[in-house]
């Protein structure tokens, strides 16, 4: 029986909450390639020297590139959850998401650092 | 439990019992690509904006404006694709609804592929112009 043995509604529900995964994982994505863009730009509008001034433009080519990173790894990670639940042996990797929540605590720290020694 | 009276007529075919839940999970994701859809529309909208005021700003202080329109151009394409996104997700809605009545769902990929290239593309070309201007 297919959906985890539970029939076709449950892997019918399994498939959709795997694209509304994929959603929210695209979308983190697109927020830090926005952030990345603004704090570059902003960067170049706050006075020479100010912390935000030096540090923004690295700051937000990082946020961006993550951003990229993260909608990419989206992709891997959808199609190997769709074959894994057609499979009926769904096996959670919880470790690219620890990595990204840990870089993400990481890069607010930096930017609250930042943000209180500016001017 | 009594029998079922006339006024409680039986479906010809019992509906599965994750029916409604099927529904609703649907409806969810419906809504997820709606606000995928809405972000990358305000992350065009953000890009195409920002540079032109960027441009402004650049008249007002006699500096060297802004060398390119790469902010426009990333930006409108954005608004572009996310009205695609859209669009397909909606055919998609109702084409599950229908999976989903008769107990035949199929998984699909395109749109979601799509979304992710779309993304990653804009951030791709968003990266290069960050490092390109100053």
């Amino acid at each position: 029986m297919r959906g985890r043995g539970a029939g076709e509604g449950v892997r019918t529900r399994d498939h959709l909450a795997n694209v509304r995964t994929t959603l929210a994982w695209v979308r983190t994505g697109m927020i830090l390639m926005a952030l990345g863009y603004a704090s570059d730009k902003t960067a170049a509008l706050e006075a020479a020297g100010s912390p935000l001034h030096v540090y923004g433009r690295p700051l937000g080519v990082a946020a961006a590139g993550a951003g990229v990173v993260v909608a990419a790894a989206a992709l891997p990670r959808f199609l190997r959850a769709r074959a894994r639940i057609e499979s009926a042996r769904f096996e959670p990797r919880p470790w690219a998401d620890l990595a990204l929540v840990a870089a993400l605590g990481l890069g607010v720290v930096v930017v609250l650092i930042l943000l209180s020694v500016t001017r | 439990m009594t029998a079922a009276g006339p006024e409680t007529p039986q479906p010809a075919a019992a509906p599965a019992p994750t029916r409604v839940r099927e529904h609703l999970a649907n409806e969810r994701t419906l809504l997820a690509w709606v606000r995928t859809s809405v972000a990358l529309m305000g992350l065009g909208f953000v890009v195409a904006r920002f540079g032109l005021f960027l441009r402004q700003l650049a008249l007002e202080r006699a500096a060297p404006p802004e060398p390119s329109h790469a902010s426009e151009v990333i930006g409108a394409a954005l608004v572009g694709a996310s009205v695609v996104l859209a669009v397909l997700s909606t055919i998609r809605f109702f084409r599950a609804r229908t999976q989903i009545e008769r107990g035949t769902y199929e998984p699909e990929a395109f749109t979601e592929v799509l979304a992710v290239g779309v993304t990653v593309l804009a951030g791709i070309g968003l990266l290069g112009y960050l490092l390109a201007t100053g």
